[in-house]
């Protein structure tokens, strides 16, 4: 009797799905056996959460804190849910933030131009210093709410914002430094490495901050007068979006304040946002550049140096845009950092500054920074 | 002839290998190879940094799973990445196979089921299922979200293969069931359901190939979670294109492996079944 | 032939298919009938209707008068009790010979080794011993149909359709199968009403040859072959039958 036909079949078929089965249940083991072992005492989580989201974030419990630019840190703050933690300036005093970059070509076919920019930029920092220096006169309400509309939260988060942060484009020496401990950072995280540094004609971390900063332009602009004709040069900005650290380039756009004619324009300027809205992050900002969108863009530092180094892209640091002003604000249950251990941070991604300081703060409480 | 002849049972062993197989592997290695070839000395001539060689893609892949090393990329170390891809893959390939096999016969086999359904599936299946991702991730959250995109990307083609595998019945079979005292349920069952078998792993293998992309693309666009996607969202942002690629190479093996294993699953189906 | 007793009865039956607003009469007033264990052809020009004819007797097609009875009984829509030989063979390609054979046996709930023991006698019967686990795709044209056959035959119907089920075989194969089918038939005594176009077939095959006129498909003339069996094709018995039958269908096909 030949029930062995049907057997035989059956008996094909289950070979077959055993060895499926065994096959992936290998493939399940060894990538299992592939987990790091997380040593779970002394850990700290970061996971990509853009700053104006960051505030939500800790109120809804998705993380335990976020590090972000002002004014979002204060917006965390000032919403009821959260407190800082540590600024950046008590991590890094007097540290560089964002910085204003200019693509090689527009430096070459424009130096008057960016000198010109410059000096707008410079004027409207020093409005800006006068304004806070005099909280009672109108042009300080008028920066409240420049700052409120440009970054959609209220007055008093702008105010809170201003506190923290220093706007000066001055190239001084402390903030050279910064620049270069920022390069080593990188250099010690593999981000960058010292044979890319040298693939672009750098020899030490020195040599490349000194050829990448150009203070030339920065130097020259105290004979630069406002502009005569009335032609106005088309001048493609960058900038991050909702960020006060470049409030500069903000104030200087406003006609109010120049009285009447923006100060970009009385010094012969249309400036035209290369990205309405302005770019999420620096690394987003960098690419832009890459592609000849922009011509001068506001930024953070760090993207500045990150991707000029690894993908070679043709700019140059020509002024600051301010220091300080970012910090790392947690929920209001925790209350040292040892309380963060093996919870979530938000950051605005690899690259980023705020990154760098939450490595930064992991590392000076003996804490290793992992992704969630 | 009679009926005397021994069967010829040659051809359904299992691993047979024909010499015209054998020179298509030596012509797919001859392609690979000028493949390589050709990369590797344009990224020499065009030496620029989002063309890295295939070495230092190498030396990245190699790299991606140390620890140590995958700083670079924000501490996202390629095992565990790829584990996170795997689970949503097996996921979500797993949820679109469970719904779309038994609609796709109910709509090949129902004229009313057919009614029913075929409008909504006609308005959805163009919409690229990485369309959705933004929504997902928000309604989902950051692991389901890409397992719905998944779901979402494979469900159509196995829908689709069975509901024509349905279709594709011969009427003479059902013809000889009904003569044969089979009830519409027993032909469902006998004779329409084990016809769409092969039909269903065609759709299994083209539903594969998409999942795979949407879950890359899912983890890039939502950039939170990790995964493979997640990987080269990071490299890119730092500008270690090398990394980037190596994350490309990694979902490029898990692809060819995933669809060859179930290319070859449909293959010995069919000749098993005596449908080839 | 065994006893006089009527197996199939077929009274005024008639179908009518819609053709736009007009109709196309298909089969028109049929009336016949088959003695138990008789072996009828129904022959006639293409188009006639007699696999219409066949396909309603099976109850794969709905007619749309008259009465068809088998056995005393009214009978509508298809059954075990009709069992069907496609000119196609229509084997399952995924079952084996064997489980082939069993499909019938299967709906009807029989426990495996009833099953395999009925498969097995029918297997043998029709000649193919030792192909029980092969699949169709191995087989030829002419074991695939013994398939069919022994498929048919396991579910012990009452009538055995058979639709031109060696149109497809060459003609080698096909003088072959006549005689395999004979032989089965002369084993199991069952009632068996097969279709053809070939003169020469019916005549070697049958008891009784009913020829069917063309749109509308009309039965008629019904010759009675009393030629004893093995028939010689060389003979001129045979050869005058099939020479009149022949003529028939020509005076037909010119319109007389």
């Amino acid at each position: 009797m030949s029930v062995n036909g049907a057997g035989a079949l059956m008996k094909r078929s289950y070979v077959i799905a055993a060895v499926l089965l065994v096959a992936v249940v290998v493939i399940a083991v060894v990538a299992w056996a592939m987990l790091p072992t997380t040593d779970s005492s002394k850990t700290i989580k970061y996971t990509k959460v853009a700053p104006n989201m960051q505030a939500d974030g800790i109120a809804q419990g998705s993380i335990a804190g976020g590090v972000s630019w002002e004014p979002y840190a204060s917006q965390a703050v000032l919403s009821g849910n959260a407190h800082v933690l540590y600024w950046s300036d008590e991590i890094w005093p007097d540290h560089p933030c964002c910085v204003i970059v200019a693509s090689n070509s527009f430096l070459a076919s424009n130096p008057d131009v960016v000198k010109s920019f410059l000096k707008a930029d410079y004027l409207a920092n020093q409005w800006i210093a006068d304004a806070i220096a005099h909280p009672d006169s109108a042009n300080y309400t008028l920066l409240l709410r420049m700052g409120a509309q440009f970054s959609n939260v209220n007055n008093t988060v702008v105010a809170s914002s201003l506190e923290h942060t220093k706007f000066t484009a001055d190239l001084s020496p402390s903030f050279i430094d910064g620049l270069k401990n920022y390069t080593n950072d990188f250099i010690s995280l593999n981000q960058v490495t010292t044979a890319t540094l040298n693939q672009r004609g750098y020899s030490s971390v020195d040599d490349f901050i000194s050829k990448y900063v150009d203070d030339s332009y920065l130097s020259a602009i105290d004979s630069v007068q406002p502009s005569t004709s009335g032609t106005l040069t088309n001048v493609n900005v960058g900038y991050l979006a909702g960020d006060l650290h470049q409030f500069a380039r903000l104030v200087a756009t406003n006609a109010t304040v120049g009285g009447g004619t923006s100060l970009f324009q009385q010094y012969g300027i249309n400036a035209i946002a290369s990205s309405a809205g302005g770019y999420a992050a620096g690394p987003s900002e960098m690419d832009a550049f890459a592609t000849g969108t922009v011509d001068i863009g506001y930024l953070g530092s760090p993207p500045a140096i990150l991707k000029h180094l690894n993908n070679d892209i043709g700019v140059k640091i020509i002024a600051g845009a301010n220091t300080e002003g970012s910090a790392l604000v947690v929920s209001n249950d925790i209350h040292s950092f040892a309380d963060l251990n093996g919870k979530v941070i938000g950051d605005p991604g690899l690259g980023s500054i705020q990154h760098l300081l939450l490595q930064a703060i992991a590392e000076k409480n003996g804490y290793e920074l992992v992704a969630a | 002839m009679t009926a005397t002849q021994k069967p010829d049972r040659s051809d359904r062993s299992f691993f047979r290998i024909t010499r015209g197989q054998a020179s298509d592997y030596v012509l797919y290695a001859i392609s690979l190879i000028g493949f390589l070839a050709v990369w590797w000395i344009g990224s020499i001539v065009l030496n620029k940094p989002y063309l890295p060689s295939p070495p230092e893609v190498l030396d990245a892949f190699i790299k991606s799973f140390d620890k140590e090393q995958a700083k670079a990329i924000g501490g996202l170390t390629m095992g565990p990445q790829v584990f996170a891809s795997l689970q949503r893959f097996l996921l979500g390939f797993g949820l679109a196979l469970v719904l779309a096999v038994p609609l796709g016969l109910a709509m090949g086999y129902s004229r009313i089921f057919e009614g029913l359904g075929k409008p909504i599936v006609e308005v959805l299946r163009p919409i690229p299922p990485i369309a959705w991702v933004p929504l997902f991730f928000v309604a989902f959250g950051v692991f389901l979200g890409p397992v719905m995109t998944i779901f979402l990307g494979a469900f159509f083609p196995i829908l689709s293969n069975v509901m024509f595998g349905v279709k594709s019945v011969d009427p003479t079979l059902m013809d000889a069931a009904k003569t044969l005292g089979a009830s519409k349920s027993k032909i469902f069952t006998k004779v329409v359901f084990p016809y769409t078998i092969p039909y269903m792993m065609t759709g299994v293998t083209v539903g594969l190939g998409i999942a795979w992309m949407c879950i890359v693309a899912a983890e890039m666009i939502g950039a939170r979670g990790g995964g493979i996607g997640a990987i080269i969202n990071n490299s890119s942002t730092i500008g270690l294109y090398n990394y980037m690629f190596a994350g490309m190479v990694m979902i490029a093996i898990l692809g060819i492996v995933t669809v060859g294993i179930s290319k070859f699953i449909e293959k010995r189906v069919s000749i098993w079944m005596g449908m080839k | 032939m065994d006893g006089n007793e009527v197996s199939l009865s077929i009274q005024h039956m008639t179908k009518v298919f819609p053709k736009g607003e007009d109709q196309l009469v298909a089969l028109d007033d049929i009336g016949l009938e088959v003695m138990d264990g008789e072996f009828v052809c129904i022959l006639g020009p293409s188009g006639c209707g007699k696999t219409t004819l066949l396909r309603i007797i099976a109850g794969l097609e709905k007619k749309t008068d008259g009465k068809i009875m088998l056995k005393g009984r009214e009978v509508v829509g298809p059954g075990p009790d009709r069992g069907m030989v496609f000119q196609e063979f229509a084997l399952f390609p995924w079952r084996t010979v064997r489980r082939n054979v069993e499909f019938g046996l299967e709906i009807k709930g029989i426990p495996p080794e009833k099953r395999a023991e009925v498969a097995q006698k029918y297997i043998d019967l029709v000649g193919l011993k030792g192909f029980e686990d092969s699949h169709p795709n191995q087989l030829s044209g002419g074991m695939k149909q013994r398939v069919g056959i022994a498929r048919a035959m396991a579910n012990e119907p009452a009538i055995l359709l058979m639709d031109e089920p060696f149109g497809a075989l060459d003609a080698q194969t096909r003088n072959q199968m006549q005689k395999e089918l004979l032989r089965i038939w002369a084993e199991t005594k069952k009632t068996i009403i097969f279709i053809t176009h070939s003169v020469d077939e019916a005549v070697y095959l049958s008891d009784r040859v009913i020829v069917l006129t063309s749109r509308p498909g009309r039965v008629k003339t019904v010759h009675t072959i009393e030629l004893p069996r093995p028939r010689d094709r060389a003979s001129q018995e045979f050869i005058n039958l099939r020479k009149n039958i022949l003529d028939e269908l020509e005076q037909q096909r010119q319109g007389i």
